[in-house]
């Protein structure tokens, strides 16, 4: 650390009249944020290139006759620098009134009402002006334009920061915009034949500083001051990027039950940056839609809802009777990389000590496109946990494959939160599952295997939960409780608990965080490990 | 500092014995009632709800009565569903689900405009909110009675059809 501190030359400088240290190549605006100070700024951007467009960081630096951009000027050895002397509040002015000058009076309409630089700086900070340019003077530009399938752009709020068009290049990869025009009349398009379509775009709709790119999928939904964020990690795929969910928590006339209205970014450099792909932030839908929100039990090809008590009863007499009819070699036990260690840790439990089967495998979910950025062609959150839990036939027990075989043995499975027709044939799994005798399948979802169930238990999904994913690199990152699950769903290790414990087994109610120690205490890999350590950036083993 | 306590401060012998003031009060009391009995047409009692008040003295303008929408030329609701209302309502009774306009100008109206006339208390904060004039209390209408509490969830067309309530 030593050595390193050496080669990098840290300089000396002052702003606002606090002294500071900063390394050689630091800009000033972030060795003035490195002790609180905030510069006012739109085109800059901590992981993008520095464009210096926007002029909105203009800061006073003494023996400099002309105000200079915090933004792209390095810090000096000995250098002064005011950001609130009267000049540079006078150009933070003027630069807000330029950008205004043709902006619309929109934030009512616009998404961004909220969040967004411009009022801010305008209304809360730095500007504060009364606008000299009278309404019907601004120039019209297209309004509510979609320039890809999931994006919305407004020429007329876009105050042209370059953000977007730097994004495409340099972290998509895949230029699809630019300016066209000049002077008052520049604005942003699509190239000729192009839309703003790749795997990463809608963090376009994060970066961009006001309303002028919204999401399709969140416009107009809901206010972003109506919603709170949990960090989490992303069920997409394998990458485990970092996420925050946004729920509403404020419920007007009651008509509003609380859900995931988006999934933003969280920062964490060592998974995700600041950056999500576009399906991974699309894919909290499963939690609001198409929920199974009760215990269902087939009754003469019927399936009808029952209480937990029923079901339960059920499940306990069915499996006992399938345990002496034909013996535990017959009854089989799949898990999920969708599911979280907790889960499956205690899964594979309940398969030895109550189905007492070696039966025992899990289910690797979809597989489809992956990048050498974020994107992993392993579409299910945790199938290093799986492994790393060995969550694996046992002795004299059947893989996964030959249990969605028609030729298996099986009279009873168990199926926790997976679905076989996304890694299997379909025939051969609709086969293996029309002639069981015994189906459960627990699951937040309906999905098509549900046709052969003759249980169904409703789960929680991740955002419901506390628990780990481990990603494809093997970092151990926690998923916190969003919210509530829905009203008659529980979380996976509870309903095992409920079950062990009906078919007259000891087991005692788990918090997730015990478990995780448990889990510790027995894989050596994650010795030592537990909730605290883990933190919300995740731990790399 | 000690505190002083000063008992039946300007008072006099009369006021403090009790009796002469209870008549004196008395007096003024029935004088009241005898005067309003035999002029029984000056009474300032309204007799609800066969008397109104709007009808009789007329409201003030400023006074807040049932919401209404107001509407655009074109008959579509002013209201830009910005949700400023629902955000100043202390009683969490205004419901709106926004939606895209096929008009680009327009951008975005509410699907769903929905007022729990019951949870509302009346302040006005809504009107306040508002950017666009599009939410108003002069209607008039002081008198909200329905049979049942779900008819109290006042929808977009029955607040868009409410007109002004009174004549400047
Ligand atoms: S970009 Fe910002 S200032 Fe402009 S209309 Fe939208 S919210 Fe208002
Ligand atoms: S669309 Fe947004 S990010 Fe792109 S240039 Fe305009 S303001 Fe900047
Ligand atoms: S009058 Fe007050 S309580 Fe009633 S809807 Fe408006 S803001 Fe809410
Ligand atoms: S504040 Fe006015 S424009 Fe905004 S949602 Fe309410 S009624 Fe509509
Ligand atoms: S942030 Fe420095 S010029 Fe835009």
């Amino acid at each position: 650390m030593s050595a390193r501190n050496q080669e990098i030359e840290v300089k000396n400088l002052t702003i606002n009249g606090q002294a500071l240290q900063a390394e050689d190549g630091t800009v000033i605006l972030e060795a003035a944020r490195s002790i609180g100070i905030f510069i006012p700024h739109y085109c800059y951007h901590p992981k993008l290139s520095i464009a210096g467009c926007c002029r909105m960081c203009l800061v006073e630096i003494q023996g400099q006759p002309k105000l200079q951009p915090a933004c792209r000027t390095p810090v000096e050895e000995g250098m002064i620098v005011s950001t609130d002397s009267s000049k540079a509040i006078r150009a933070q002015r003027a630069q807000l009134e330029f950008l205004l000058l043709n902006h619309p009076i929109d934030c009512p309409i616009c998404d961004q009402a909220g969040e967004c630089g411009l009022q801010d700086f305008y209304m809360m900070e730095f500007g504060q002006h009364k606008s000299r340019f009278a309404k019907e003077e601004k120039i019209k530009r297209p309004k509510a334009v979609a320039i890809g399938p999931h994006i919305v752009f407004d020429a007329e709020r876009c105050i042209l920061c370059t953000r977007c068009i730097r994004f495409c290049i340099e972290i998509a990869k895949q230029p699809e915009i630019g300016t066209k025009n000049r002077g008052n009349h520049s604005q942003i398009t699509t190239f000729p034949g192009q839309q703003l379509d790749n795997p990463y775009s809608i963090n376009t709709v994060d970066i961009c500083p006001v309303g002028a790119l919204t999401s399709k999928d969140f416009r107009f939904k809901i206010r972003p001051w109506f919603l709170y964020s949990t960090p989490s990690v992303c069920p997409g795929c394998a990458n485990g990027c970092n996420i925050f969910i946004c729920i509403n928590k404020k419920h007007y006339v009651n008509l509003q039950r609380a859900q995931i209205y988006r999934l933003k970014p969280k920062e964490n450099p060592e998974v995700n940056d600041c950056w999500l792909c576009d399906e991974g932030r699309l894919s909290y839908k499963l939690v609001n839609e198409n929920r199974v929100l009760q215990p269902h039990i087939r009754q003469d090809g019927q399936l009808v809802l029952v209480s937990w008590e029923r079901a339960i009863n059920e499940i306990k007499n069915r499996v006992q009777k399938i345990l002496t009819e034909y013996g535990p070699q017959r009854i089989g036990a799949l898990a999920s990389s969708k599911a979280t260690n907790e889960a499956n840790y205690l899964f594979k439990k309940f398969a030895h000590e109550v189905l007492e089967t070696p039966n025992l495998d899990f289910l690797k979910g979809l597989t489809g496109y992956g990048d050498d950025f974020l994107i992993r062609e392993d579409k299910t959150p945790n199938t290093r946990g799986a492994i790393d839990l060995e969550i694996g036939p046992g002795a004299g027990g059947i893989g996964a494959a030959e249990m969605l075989s028609p030729a298996n043995p099986l009279k009873g499975l168990w199926i926790m939160g997976a679905e076989p027709t996304e890694s299997y044939d379909n025939e051969q799994v609709n086969e293996a599952l029309a002639s069981l005798e015994l189906l459960i399948i627990q699951t937040s979802n309906f999905t098509a295997s549900c046709q052969w169930a003759h249980i169904i238990l409703p789960s929680a999904t991740f955002a419901e939960v506390d628990g780990t994913f481990i990603n494809y690199k093997g970092r151990v990152q926690r998923v916190f409780k969003a919210m509530q699950p829905r009203p008659e769903s529980l979380a996976n290790e509870v309903i095992l608990g409920r079950v062990a414990r009906a078919m007259g087994y000891d087991w005692q109610e788990h918090t997730p965080a015990e478990i995780m120690r448990q889990i510790a205490a027995e894989i050596p890999r994650y010795h030592g490990l537990d909730y605290e350590k883990i933190g919300d950036k995740g731990i790399q083993t | 500092m000690a505190m002083v306590v000063k008992d039946n401060n300007g008072q006099g012998f009369l006021e403090k014995i009790y009796i002469p003031e209870i008549i004196r009060g008395l007096l003024v009391t029935s004088r009241h009632f005898f005067k309003n009995l035999f002029n029984i047409k000056q009474v300032p009692t309204i007799y609800y709800p066969e008397e109104r008040t709007e009808v009789k003295w007329g409201l003030s303008p400023r006074w807040r009565g049932r919401h209404r929408l107001t509407r655009k030329d074109d008959g579509m609701p002013r209201c830009t569903a910005c949700m400023l209302c629902a955000t100043a309502c202390p009683s969490h009774c205004i419901y709106i689900e926004p939606t895209e306009s096929a008009d680009p100008a327009v951008e975005k109206y509410p699907a769903v405009f929905m007022i729990d006339e019951l949870r509302c208390v009346f302040c006005g904060l809504c009107v306040e909110a508002c950017p666009c004039d599009a939410i108003r209390m002069d209607s008039g209408i002081y008198s909200l009675t329905e049979y049942s509490r779900a008819n109290f969830l006042y929808e977009k067309d029955v607040l868009m059809a409410t007109e002004r309530g009174y004549k400047d």
